[in-house]
């Protein structure tokens, strides 16, 4: 096999696995734009909708397409209960949020992270789980001559632009999405105007974990089937695409998402080439938090940012 | 003057023997490397192995099996696909134990190497990782080292087990209680609540009903439990005479010491995983003697070609002599169970291979339905449906004076059993 394939089919697999990194990332960017909240249980929220539709197509043989508003909706709830009883007293009725407000929403939901971990692992015995043999169209697999494409991923590189798009749209038209830009912005001048903070961070917050176990359907149609320690590897991504892409950018998640995705894809081929095929994997995914760490130096604020 | 020419004569004899021995030779030697057929090319047999990570031991091992096995096929003259002869080369890498490298790195294999049939991980749980993603590449998956049954009951028609299923790991310790005759058998099932055991107590309650033996007791203790006293006492009060169960190694262990400590009276104990180690004997000394345990394979069972032919089914692969030999000389250990049912998957794969006469996923997959081999590791044959297998049995070893014994099934054993257990049945 020549370079020049090796480099076609990394860049198609990993243009398809960012465009699922970038979806996975746009709760994340919410809660953390808005809210100033770091969501260190993203990781267990993408779970909760991965694991939602596997059980109700394994179990009650639901169609994942049915089944992936179901995790929706649950991840909607989870939203809900995690601002009532973890985030409300916390920054409910706060207009500035300090370093020390900020220190404990992060204890809180890395507790919340640890709790629903353990959860997971109890009901599922850490095996996996997944869609397994589903798939949308009648062929499971297309041949493109160079490479074989499973027809899941395809379906969830279009599903996550579909979804970004939706609630890009959501967010800049509609006028919760205004108001919850404008808490973004300044939380004290929205009070001002008439927009009710609290009703904002409490939507904030629904909206970003169902959005977040929404784009765990997309996860599990990616890697077929998922186990509790997949959160490991899907969080840190998602961070460091948040932060490439701008605190509180939709648009800029996803494209950053593709970016990171297409850097892993090309740094396998260049690893490979450098040091061997079977250590390409893990130094390919450090250059992902290289570019964290460039970012940070470089440009704080993200690719679509707004300085501060 | 005579011997000069003596000489240059008997030189020039010697020369043209050598050179004619030489052409012969490269002659021969092209005749039997294409054996009239021409050749096709290499046949790529994909797996991920764990050299990493908790499975570390036993996927060093069964990456050896593997090997081992196709060095075996390409010095036998490869296999004849459609009247072409291919080589088969293994393509691995390390999935590190886990189960969230297995789909990236199966997908790896089959999109950019182009692999024609893979191999499944170690373990049940890596297996259930890699089998979707096999099954939406349309790949046929043999499984080595995935024993639960329940990787088969979720509609893959591409995947394919080489080992004896969870739910029959205690059916061949049933089946010899059966043939003791004995109207006086009281069964108690101890074992440890976990999903592995579970499924082989499942199967071996289903097992014992079918033979219409007597199931007194049963009991599932949470993993780690280390105390049986209260568990024993009440199997003997509900008078057992038979200990099946166990789990893992330190468990079996503690089971098997305290059931002889409490002098509790058994005809015969059959208990997984930890009599099959040496260590077993070390532990227990005299109270190992007598038990009983179910092991995919062991050094010394007595399949051969003999017994291929008085079955009436295929003999294929290395002889178990060859086997360890090969073993040996490639990597200088022994082999244990890991690395034969993985060599034993290897021969299903590309037996299955040569019957389908293609490398079409679903010829092959359907040769595979139809296949029913003997092997060094045993009798291979799976239920065309659901790719369960349903031919390989397990043996049985018992500890005797201090040795391990194969006792079961007949065509493989080095002895007969000891029934009832003398020092555990007469104290």
């Amino acid at each position: 096999m020549t370079i020049l394939t090796d480099l076609l089919i990394n860049l198609t697999s990993g243009f398809l696995w960012g465009t699922v990194l970038g979806a996975v990332s746009v709760g994340l960017t919410l809660i953390w734009g808005v809210m100033k909240v770091v969501n260190l249980a993203h990781g267990e929220s993408i779970l909760l909708g991965a694991y939602v539709v596997s059980a109700l197509y394994l179990f009650l043989n639901v169609d994942p397409l049915l089944a992936m508003f179901v995790a929706l909706v649950s991840g909607l709830l989870l939203g809900f209960a995690i601002y009532w009883l973890g985030l409300h007293k916390i920054i409910g009725h706060v207009d500035v949020v300090t370093l020390r407000i900020e220190m404990s929403t992060l204890l809180e939901m890395f507790a919340i992270s640890i709790i629903l971990y353990n959860i997971y692992s109890f009901l599922t015995r850490s095996e996996p789980f997944g869609i397994g043999i589903w798939h949308l169209t009648p062929i499971s697999y297309i041949n493109l001559g160079y490479m074989s494409i499973q027809v899941n991923h395809l379906t969830a590189a279009a599903l996550s632009l579909v979804a970004t798009f939706i609630i890009y749209q959501f967010i800049s038209k509609t006028p919760t999405g205004k108001a919850i830009r404008a808490v973004m912005q300044d939380s004290q001048a929205a009070a001002l105007v008439g927009i009710n903070p609290v009703r904002i961070k409490m939507l904030t917050t629904v909206i970003s974990i169902g959005f977040t176990a929404f784009s765990g359907f997309l996860v599990v149609l990616y890697e077929s089937a998922v186990v509790p320690s997949i959160s490991y590897k899907y969080a840190p991504l998602a961070f460091t695409i948040v932060v490439l892409g701008g605190l509180g950018s939709i648009i800029g998640s996803y494209i950053a998402g593709i970016i990171i995705g297409v850097t892993y894809g090309v740094s396998k081929v260049i690893f490979s080439v450098l040091v061997s095929k079977n250590a390409s994997d893990p130094l390919a995914l450090t250059m992902a938090f290289i570019i964290l760490v460039l970012t940070l130096l470089l440009k704080p604020e993200g690719l679509f940012g707004v300085k501060r | 003057m005579r011997s000069r020419l003596a000489i240059a004569t008997s030189t020039l004899v010697v020369l043209i023997i050598i050179i004619l021995a030489i052409i012969g030779g490269a002659v021969w030697y092209f005749m039997s490397l294409q054996g009239g057929a021409q050749y096709g090319g290499v046949i790529k047999i994909g797996v991920t192995v764990s050299l990493k990570g908790k499975f570390q031991h036993e996927g060093d091992l069964a990456l050896k099996g593997m090997q081992v096995a196709v060095k075996w096929i390409n010095d036998h003259g490869g296999v004849n696909v459609g009247g072409k002869k291919y080589n088969v080369t293994l393509v691995y890498y390390d999935d590190e134990s886990s189960p969230d490298r297995v789909p990236e790195l199966y997908s790896k294999l089959i999109e950019e190497d182009k692999v024609d049939i893979l191999l499944a991980p170690y373990s049940s749980t890596l297996t259930k990782a890699a089998a979707p993603v096999a099954e939406q590449f349309k790949k046929v998956i043999v499984s080595h080292g995935g024993a639960s049954d329940s990787i088969f009951q979720q509609g893959y028609k591409y995947a394919v087990q080489a080992l004896t299923p969870a739910t029959k790991y205690l059916k061949s310790i049933v089946t010899l209680l059966k043939e003791q005759n004995d109207p006086d058998i009281k069964i108690a099932l101890i074992y440890e609540n976990t999903a592995f055991s579970s499924t082989v107590a499942k199967g071996a309650k289903a097992a014992i009903q079918e033979a219409g033996l007597n199931l007194v007791y049963e009991f599932a203790y949470e993993k780690g439990t280390q105390d049986f006293a209260s568990v024993i006492e009440e199997a003997k009060a509900a008078g057992a005479n038979v200990l099946l169960g166990g789990g893992h190694f330190q468990d079996g262990v503690a089971l098997t010491q305290q059931a002889w400590q409490l002098g509790w009276k058994l005809k015969a104990i059959g208990i997984l995983v930890a009599p099959t180690l040496p260590d077993f004997y070390q532990k227990l000394g005299d109270a190992a003697n007598g038990v009983m345990a179910p092991a995919q394979w062991e050094y010394g069972v007595k399949y051969s070609p003999d017994v291929a032919k008085n079955l009436g089914v295929e003999w294929y692969g290395p002889t178990n002599d060859e086997y360890i030999e090969m073993f040996r000389d490639m990597f200088g250990g022994e082999p244990d169970y890991h690395a034969a049912e993985a060599t034993a998957a290897v021969l299903f794969a590309v037996k299955a291979i040569e019957k389908a006469g293609s490398l079409d996923s679903d010829a092959i997959r359907a040769a595979a339905g139809q296949l029913d081999i003997l092997t060094f590791f045993g009798r291979l044959k799976i239920d065309p449906q659901t790719g369960l297998q349903i031919a390989h049995e397990m043996v049985v070893i018992q500890w005797q004076n201090g040795e391990k014994k194969i006792i079961y099934p007949e065509a493989a054993a080095q002895a007969s059993p000891i029934y009832p257990a003398t020092n555990w049945w007469q104290r």
